[in-house]
């Protein structure tokens, strides 16, 4: 997989242009909702993967990437929305590499270098958008029922491959075993056929042989010693003298007429009756319910629609889906009708019975049809094979099973008047044919006994082929479902235990013993943890909603691990630890730093002291992170970057723009305070709502910032350090000059009054108030590096006052 | 955006993904049945090697060239 070094956004969702450098390590994008910050996880999802995650799912129907990837201002221009990112590849021994990507073709991007390792560790990243986690993602996969929990995570991990294969060899083995019945059913009628002939009774080789070499004997042909597959029972017969046969075999074509009027007879008894009678009654029922009815013709239609899906569009509306969600939204159709379903096997049943006895009848009587233009007086055979016809068309119905109207239709055995009287006249005909001598009734018997011995081989190779099709389907089946139990039992047994573990490295104040069960079962995920030792529930039933998205992530981070394992290399957290309580995220913070070191994580947050909660715990570094203050539709996100917003507040200034640049120096000056409070340890009084003004932030973070420096005379002076003494005092000179030109004091009498008060100056009044402040606040900062002066602590102890590059320190430790 | 149809992904599965690393299990289980002759190594070809999850490719897995 690969890491980020800088994005480039241009014209896209709610950005117009912005450059982030990432560096290829973890990195933090803050600022209030609506400032932009979902847009450049929008980039990242677009740039890796050629789409956007929060564009697709549920309820987002109506939106996608090519209609509302542009700025809204260029939805006409899809070519002017781009996403460039620079990329490092690890496992390419830190490769770099460019990709870009417009809305206009995303699926073609433009790769430098086009090499194909490249182009696989893209392909991979691609194939895996959910690097992208957001909170829904997170209570999809934590309060979900096991259902649907067990669908979102098995698409985690790409399971739906195992999903496919087992619902295609599900579908094989029972083809293969449709296939059979009728197969066996031809089988049994050639069976059939050649033990009326041979008039044995049953289809072994000694029954065979023994009736076969009796005719024989009779002709003085010698006797077969062997039933081999090729053997010919008939072997010599043609050289002897009148070897051709009669027409009709008489012996045979009695005994295949008594058998059709046996069938035929079957189709008229009283079983036959009590069995439609039955099957028709469960049919009505089914069709007397007009929703079963619509469901199983519905059914039906949904698994030809998902037959026929070609991988792109429905086959019904053409419109284009994504192969997964086409098949999710099926496959939750025919759950739906899974009830039906079972209904309508068990009318199935009744009717198999009812459709072989007929497909019996018409094949015997086939039999007899075949005789009837055989007579010295030829019969017109027309009437039967009708009758035949009609018995296969309405089998072939019932077999249908829909439309229901016309299996009951069928169920009805067509008319047989004409049939029972046909048939008499052939048995009277078969009557009149004159016994054979013993040597011609021999010869026969030989000749009618191979034809059917051959037609009984064919039908039975066929059914044992489609048997042992049957059998390594089956089988196959089995093996898969036993196999991918225990592999998937496996796998999440491994998940269970590092979710477990990452919950408990976040909590171990509290849930130091936490456990979790992830429970398997078909097509389903159980989910259980436990509550303070006081038994196992679903994640949502007593969890605080901090805890459960501490369980969402921490189940992502172990699903993560396993599916990708050493290329989990990045990830965007999406505002996931919202609701995450105080003392738990530097834990959470530890976590990500020390179980994922090689994953460069991008956060975002709508919250300040998240994010400086990131930095303290060494999450990011110090200027890893974009704190996005503002967002226009004209602008896209405004940064707060100091140096732009002094100028911006300057140019009102000059622009005589003084209420504008007022409300910004106001806001500007409550970020930096807030920001200066948090690093040196300012003291603001509690507030129950939580709002902050400049009034309550900035004397406690001026406060702070003479308070340490005081601290470092007196450090210095304790340990007779002049140099640093002469430095400490200066720079405590300095600042007391800077607080006193910022007039502060005058201004926090009354911060409602007097800060508002400032939109009501002259631009010549103005202009200094804001010039003291950038001055005020540059002290702040170190003079080389520019970095913002924090304090190092050691529990409750001041040790420090320091910068990043170490030009600034004051140590705040005095001499024992 | 329609995706690309199953057939064409081979290198996502080309990177031992969990799901491929299941189905080479399920083939080498299949290859080990003695009743079974050469269809564990037709399915690991199938599923893995040159992935192919249509019904069609199964079914030539399966049952080899004698599919009627």
């Amino acid at each position: 997989m690969i890491k980020v070094e800088t994005i480039t956004i241009k014209e896209f969702r709610g950005i117009r242009n912005l450059t982030l450098n990432l560096n290829g390590e973890n990195f933090a994008i803050s600022g209030p909702n609506g400032t932009g910050k979902s847009g450049v996880v929008d980039a990242l999802d677009f740039g890796l993967a050629g789409s956007i995650s929060r564009l697709s799912g549920k309820g987002r129907g109506a939106l996608s990437v090519k209609a509302h990837g542009p700025h809204v201002d260029s939805r006409e221009h899809p070519e002017k929305a781009v996403v460039v990112l620079d990329l490092v590849i690890p496992s390419l021994g830190n490769k770099k590499a460019r990709i870009t990507r417009s809305v206009k073709n995303p699926t073609a991007p433009t790769i430098v270098p086009d090499d194909p390792d490249v182009r696989a560790a893209l392909d991979q990243i691609a194939a895996h958008p959910e690097f992208v986690l957001s909170r829904r993602e997170i209570v999809e996969y934590v309060l979900a029922e096991p259902g649907e929990r067990s669908k979102e995570i098995q698409a985690l991990l790409q399971l739906d491959d195992i999903e496919t294969v087992r619902a295609t060899l599900v579908k094989i083995a029972n083809a293969t075993e449709k296939e059979l019945k009728p197969i066996e059913l031809a089988r049994n009628s050639a069976r059939e056929a050649l033990l009326r002939a041979l008039d044995i009774p049953e289809a072994t080789p000694d029954a065979v042989l023994g009736a076969t070499n009796t005719r024989r004997a009779v002709l003085g042909l010698p006797p077969l010693l062997g039933l081999e597959p090729t053997t010919s029972i008939r072997d010599g017969v043609e050289s002897l003298a009148a070897a051709t046969p009669n027409l009709i075999v008489k012996a045979a074509a009695k005994a295949d007429f008594s058998s059709a009027r046996d069938r035929l007879a079957d189709l008229k008894s009283e079983d036959f009756s009590k069995r439609t009678t039955e099957a028709v009654s469960a049919l009505q029922k089914l069709q007397a319910n007009e929703a079963s009815l619509t469901g199983m013709a519905r059914d039906d239609l949904l698994k030809s629609a998902l037959d026929l899906f070609d991988g792109a569009e429905c086959p019904v509306c053409e419109t284009p889906w994504e192969p997964e969600a086409f098949k999710q939204v099926v496959n939750a159709q025919r759950e739906k009708l899974a009830a039906i379903v079972n209904e309508r096997k068990a009318v199935e049943a009744l009717l198999e019975p009812i459709a072989a006895k007929m497909t019996e009848a018409a094949s015997a009587l086939r039999m007899v049809a075949a005789i009837c233009p055989k007579f010295s007086k030829p019969m017109d055979a027309a009437p039967l094979n009708a009758y035949c016809a009609a018995l296969t068309s309405a089998t072939a119905t019932i077999r249908k099973f829909l439309p229901i109207e016309q299996t009951i239709a069928a169920l009805a055995s067509p008319d047989s008047a004409q049939i029972d009287a046909m048939l008499v006249a052939v048995g009277a005909a078969l009557d009149e044919i004159p016994e054979p001598t013993e040597r011609d009734a021999a010869r026969d018997f030989l000749f009618i006994g191979q034809e059917r011995l051959q037609g009984y081989r064919v039908e039975a190779a066929r059914f044992a082929a489609a048997n042992r099709r049957a059998n390594v389907a089956n089988k196959v089946r089995d093996t898969y479902g036993t196999s991918t139990t225990a592999a998937l039992n496996a796998i999440y047994q491994k998940v269970e235990q590092e979710f477990r573990d990452y919950y408990r490295a976040i909590n171990s104040d509290d849930e130091g013993a936490f456990e979790a069960h992830l429970t398997p079962s078909i097509g389903k995920l159980g989910f259980d943890v436990n509550f303070y030792g006081r038994g196992f529930f679903p994640p949502g039933a007593y969890h605080s909603e901090g805890h459960q998205d501490s369980m969402g992530l921490c189940l992502y981070l172990a699903l993560m691990k396993h599916l990708l394992g050493p290329g989990f290399t990045f990830a965007v957290l999406d505002d996931v630890l919202m609701s995450v309580d105080t003392g738990h995220r530097r834990e959470v913070c530890t976590l990500l730093k020390t179980a994922f070191p090689n994953t460069q994580f991008v956060l975002t947050t709508h919250d300040g002291v998240w994010l400086r909660h990131m930095k303290s715990a060494g999450l990011i570094k110090a200027k890893a992170a974009v704190e996005f203050r503002k967002w226009d539709v004209d602008h896209g996100p405004a940064e707060w970057k100091s140096s732009d917003v002094w100028a911006e507040i300057e140019g009102d200034i000059a622009k005589n723009e003084i209420r504008r640049a007022a409300g910004l120096l106001r806001y500007h000056l409550e970020y930096l305070a807030a920001e200066y409070c948090a690093r040196l340890g300012g003291y603001v009084s509690y507030k129950g709502d939580g709002r902050y003004e400049l009034g309550d932030l900035m004397p406690a973070a001026v406060g702070a910032m003479a308070k340490l420096l005081k601290e470092a005379k007196a450090s210095a002076n304790s340990w007779n350090n002049a140099a640093v003494m002469q430095s400490a005092t200066a720079r405590e000179g300095q600042f007391a000059a800077a607080v006193a030109a910022s007039k502060i004091e005058e201004w926090q009498i009354n911060p409602a009054v007097h800060f508002n008060a400032w939109e009501n100056l002259s631009a010549a009044d103005f202009a200094p108030v804001a010039a003291a402040f950038k001055k005020l606040m540059a002290e702040f900062v170190c003079p080389k590096c520019g970095g913002p002066l924090y304090l190092v602590k050691s529990g409750h102890t001041n040790n420090m006052l320091r910068c990043d590059c170490s030009d600034t320190s004051f140590s705040l430790t005095k001499k024992p | 955006m329609p995706a690309k149809p199953k057939k064409a992904a081979p290198a996502a599965m080309a990177t031992h993904s969990v799901a491929a690393t299941i189905l080479a299990e399920f083939a080498d289980a299949v290859s080990a049945d003695k009743d079974l002759p050469g269809v564990g190594a037709r399915l690991k070809q199938t599923l893995v090697e040159a992935p192919d999850l249509s019904e069609a490719g199964l079914r030539k897995a399966l049952f080899g060239e004698a599919e009627p």
